[in-house]
Parts: structure tokens; C-alpha cells; sequence
């Protein structure tokens, strides 16, 4: 443990691990995307502290942690709503989410429960430096790979911070250039959805009519059994005539799957590769980062579109990214 | 040879993903075929495509979601297939034996698997090393390998209750497949043998051990041979 550390973690929290955008290409060794499971999240924060979007951060889950940090740097909290405050040497002072903010050595940033949503995302200029393995610093901790040693922090633990990557353009200290109060509404407003916008899935046609219609109209709770690798809910339809099980196939983050149970599977961004239960739909892209922000006891329901209509929802909400938050 | 494009479906099945399936069994289709095919849509460049997941009888494309032309997509997948079908030949496979120990704590059900065919475990155990093994696709987990080839008289359902941790490096049988456990994990496949083979590291290129279209073949070796391929394997970390 070296006190010169860039970041060091005093409390880890209840589960935090290194996440960039994940390592998209590696499915035929059954190794899924992952990445933050909210990505737009992730995004914006390294938006808002001049990295490039895809630099790694840390996503803090359920509860948030405390870090000590060696050197001035440069960060931004995104994502589910946490209350966080400096606290140092000098007189504390609490901190806004979706904004940037200077520390300085020996101060610690202090994160509590996360209070709405499910994941805090701790963005920091330069990024979170971390072994690449297949391309990306994400901890699978599945697999006990990536990130930090393969597994979420513990306390002690020390990571390192990359230099700036682009000078000049770092939107703080006070978060002037962040378009503030617009930024966090926009993105806000996408990860309140509980309302999740989905296309039909690929195996629509085993389900029955009436199994079909239920779903489309049936409102879910969130079970407790949710993590990075899917989000189990409650509330029962039919599930599919085949007797639930298919040859397996390659699924796909967003996938809602439904095993013999009836109980659905709401498929996340460490989802098995391959599987063989029905998809009786899938959420579509612009959706993705509310499926991280899933926490237990949630109520959701899903809202049928078409395929066009997904794509250019997708479209629209970029655009929109870009003009709130741009990179 | 561009027929053959026709026993496969492609279906959107959603707005990002496109999967090109086999119609029914086509017996005109290598098993290799799909692998192979799965492989030059990844080495095509298709414009926005970002993996490409094989599976039994299936490669799920993942297309990025700023690409707006479904049609321009299908296009293009269906002339790289009709490309590669004309170019398919007998593939050159590769042989990987993998060790594993089909003892003791080894093989927790290696004596129900072989009572259920009525047959002494050292039969059992011949058998499944005299088998030729094809590895149809890795998938579920990161380095899990689906193999076809076991002989149907060694076919056993799978366990009625799953364990709750299966150690990594456990050889297990389900029905008419076989597999190997790359990490410890809850599973419910009947084991009957572990490998000191690491089958997965992120580390290495490429990270499984096994890949699609391999020929797999087992060899029986003793505990104490285990444990010395253990400290073998340690001292080259």
C-alpha cells in the first residue's frame, strides 16, 4: 500500500470494480462484452473530466466507498444518486454528481448508499490504469479477470491514474463548461425510466398468444438475485411450449429470457454468451444504461417497438448527448 | 456452391442483432461450416459489426446500434456466406489431448454415471478416452467448450439438482454432450474426471484453451500424476 498512490481505497464499498466500455469481440471464447453495466453513465463522467468516453472508471455498487487521493486530480461522479463530500485537511465540503471537481493530495472523497438507481460511476481524468486483457481494463468478476487483480476493491487497495489524455478542455473545476443543470436532467431523465423500451425477441413464436400479451402488459419487480450478469424478476407469465429449453444460442445483453419458471431473466452486460431459454424480447440499445441501474424491489414494465423505431431512438438519444455533453 | 446459403436463416432478432441459422439438420453442411462461416464474417469487415457468436446450430451477429440499414446488413453478411460456402473446403483441424484424472474426488460421480449404464467405472473411463471429440462452440462462461462425439452409450441426463460449486478443470457429461469447466462455477453436468489444464487466461492469445472445430481427445492419468502437472504448471508462472 503506497502513500503516493493516485487513488487509494480507504472503504471499498459494497461491491466496486474497474469498468470501461468492455471488450466487445471476444464472444467465440465465451467472453461476454461486459464493461459498466451503465455505459452512458461512464461515458459522461469521462466527458465531463476531458477523457476520451472510453477511459476506465470505477462503478460503485449499492453503496459507495471512500478514497484517499496522492495527487490533484480531476473528477466527476455519474449515475445512480449518491451524497458525496470531500473531506480533507482543509474543512469539508460536499460535492455535486454530473459535474466535475479538483481534489488535492491527501484529501478523501466520501460516497453513501446509492439512493436512486444501482451504480455510481467515479470518473477520473486520465483514466483508471489497470492491465488491458482482451483489449479493455474491465474487471469480469465472473471470471475474476481485469480491472483490479480480476476482482472488485478491498480496502488498501492502490491504483494508479493515467496522465490527462487531451489537455485544454477539462469542463471544471467548477463544472462552468458542463452545460449545468442540463447535463444531469438529460441523463437523469434516461435512467428513470422504468419503462423499458424493447423489440420482440427470437424466439417470440414459442410463446402462446396469451403468454405473449401478458408480458407486453405485466408489471415486474426486481427480484434480489441481480447483478452484472442479469436481473431476475418477479411476476410470472407463461413460459415458452417448447418446455423452456432450446438449443443454445448466442444471447445478448438486454435479452429477456424465460426459463421453464415463467419467472424472466433481464439479461446483463457479463450475460452468459450462449444460453437455451426462449427470448421472448429484447431492450433496445438507447434503454441499456436503465438495465444497470436496475436495484431489487424496482418495478418495471416493458414497452413494445419496432426495430426502425429502436434505432432511431437510439440515433436521437446520441445526438442528444452530444449537444448536452460534448466529448 | 452459393445453394447452400439458402438452408440458412437470417433473422433479426433485434434491433442490433442478426442470426444466421441452419435450417433444420442440412446434411450438406460440415460442422466446420458455420464455424467457418462465423469466422469470415468476422475477418470480412462488415461495416458496423461488432462480434460474432457461434453456437450449436447459429452465429448471433452483434451489429453496432448507430447502423441504421437493416438491408444493407443482411446484403452484406449473405455475400460474405455465399463467398465463403464457395471457398469451404475440409478444414484443417487440430488435435488437443487434455489430461484428466478420472479418480477419487476427481470424479465425484463417475460411479452413478457408470451404474447407471451398468457398467464398471474403468469401462466408462475407456470409453470416454476412445472417443473423438469435436468442439462445436465455446460459450455460457468465458473458455467453456461445447463438445460433441460422446458415444450414446455413455448419454446421461444431467443432475436433478445443480452443485452449488463445481471446481474448476471438472470434465462433465450431459445428455449427448461433454464439457470441461473452465472456472469454478454452480453446475449441474454429471462430473466424472478433472484436467490440471488451465482452459481459460485472459492472459494468453487466445485466452481458451480449446476452439471451435478442435478435435478433443482424453488421457486418463493417476492422481499423483495430477498433482505433479500442478506443480509443474506453477513453476513456469
Amino acid at each position: 500500500m503506497s502513500r503516493s498512490a493516485a487513488i487509494q481505497v480507504i472503504e471499498p464499498g459494497m461491491f466496486t470494480t474497474v469498468q470501461d466500455l468492455g471488450r466487445p469481440g471476444w464472444t467465440q471464447f465465451g467472453v461476454p462484452r461486459g464493461g459498466a453495466a451503465d455505459a452512458l453513465s461512464l461515458r459522461i463522467g469521462n466527458r465531463l473530466v476531458g477523457n476520451e468516453e472510453g477511459a476506465a472508471g470505477l462503478e460503485m455498487t449499492l453503496v459507495g466507498g471512500a478514497f484517499e487521493f496522492g495527487r490533484e486530480l480531476q473528477i466527476a461522479l455519474t449515475g445512480g444518486d449518491v451524497d458525496a463530500r470531500i473531506e480533507g485537511p482543509g474543512p469539508a465540503r460536499a460535492v455535486l454528481m454530473w459535474e466535475a471537481f479538483e481534489v488535492r493530495p491527501g484529501e478523501r472523497l466520501v460516497t453513501g448508499p446509492v439512493r436512486s438507481g444501482a451504480r455510481t460511476y467515479f470518473c477520473v481524468r486520465g483514466g483508471v490504469q489497470t492491465p488491458r486483457l482482451l483489449g479493455s481494463r474491465s474487471t469480469h468478476p465472473g471470471a475474476s479477470f481485469g480491472g483490479h487483480e480480476g476482482r472488485a476493491l478491498r480496502r488498501g487497495d492502490a491504483l494508479e491514474v493515467g496522465e490527462g489524455v487531451r489537455s485544454g478542455d477539462f469542463h471544471g473545476p467548477a463544472g462552468v463548461q458542463a452545460a449545468t443543470g442540463r447535463a444531469p436532467q438529460f441523463a437523469k431523465d434516461i435512467l428513470a425510466r422504468r419503462e423499458l423500451r424493447a423489440v420482440s425477441g427470437a424466439h417470440l413464436a414459442l410463446f402462446d398468444a396469451s403468454g405473449v400479451e401478458a408480458f407486453w402488459g405485466a408489471t415486474f419487480e426486481v427480484s434480489l438475485n441481480a447483478d452484472r450478469t442479469g436481473v431476475r424478476l418477479t411476476g410470472r407469465i407463461g413460459s415458452a411450449g417448447s418446455g423452456g429449453r432450446l438449443p443454445s444460442e448466442g444471447m445478448m445483453h438486454g435479452a429477456v429470457q424465460v426459463p421453464e419458471s415463467g419467472e424472466p431473466i433481464l439479461l446483463g452486460v457479463d450475460h452468459p454468451t450462449t444460453g437455451g431459454y426462449p427470448v421472448m424480447a429484447c431492450v433496445i440499445a438507447a434503454d441499456l444504461p436503465v438495465v444497470g441501474q436496475l436495484r431489487p424491489r424496482d418495478r418495471v414494465r416493458f414497452m413494445r417497438v419496432e426495430r426502425a423505431e429502436a434505432r432511431a431512438l437510439y440515433t436521437a438519444q446520441e445526438r442528444r448527448l452530444n449537444a448536452e455533453v460534448p466529448s | 456452391m452459393s445453394s447452400r446459403v439458402e438452408s440458412l436463416g437470417l433473422d433479426w432478432v433485434s434491433e442490433r442483432h442478426l442470426r444466421v441459422t441452419f435450417v433444420a439438420e442440412s446434411p450438406d453442411l460440415p460442422v466446420g461450416g458455420l464455424r467457418q462461416a462465423a469466422q469470415a464474417i468476422r475477418d470480412a469487415g462488415v461495416s458496423g459489426l461488432s462480434s460474432a457468436t457461434l453456437a450449436w446450430s447459429s452465429v448471433l451477429l452483434e451489429f453496432d446500434p448507430s447502423m441504421r440499414d437493416e438491408e444493407a446488413a443482411t446484403a452484406a453478411v449473405r455475400a460474405v456466406l455465399s463467398e465463403a460456402w464457395a471457398s469451404s473446403n475440409d478444414e484443417a483441424w487440430r488435435a488437443v489431448e487434455i489430461p484428466a484424472c478420472f479418480e477419487g474426488a476427481f470424479a465425484p460421480d463417475v460411479e452413478a454415471v457408470a451404474a447407471h449404464h451398468g457398467i464398471p467405472p474403468s469401462s466408462l473411463v475407456e470409453a470416454f478416452c476412445a472417443a473423438s471429440f469435436v468442439v462445436r462452440f465455446v460459450g455460457f462462461c468465458p473458455g467453456f467448450a461445447y463438445l460433441s462425439g460422446l458415444p450414446s452409450a455413455l448419454e446421461t441426463p444431467r443432475l436433478s439438482t445443480p452443485r452449488v460449486r463445481v471446481p474448476a478443470g471438472s470434465v462433465g457429461i450431459a445428455g449427448d454432450q461433454a464439457g470441461v469447466y473452465p472456472l469454478a462455477t454452480p453446475g449441474g453436468w454429471r462430473l466424472i474426471g478433472r484436467t490440471p489444464h488451465v482452459m481459460f487466461d485472459a492472459r494468453r492469445n487466445p485466452p481458451a484453451l480449446l476452439s471451435p472445430g478442435d478435435r478433443v481427445r482424453f488421457v486418463a492419468i493417476r492422481a499423483d500424476e495430477f498433482h505433479a502437472f500442478l506443480q509443474r504448471a506453477e513453476r513456469h508462472v
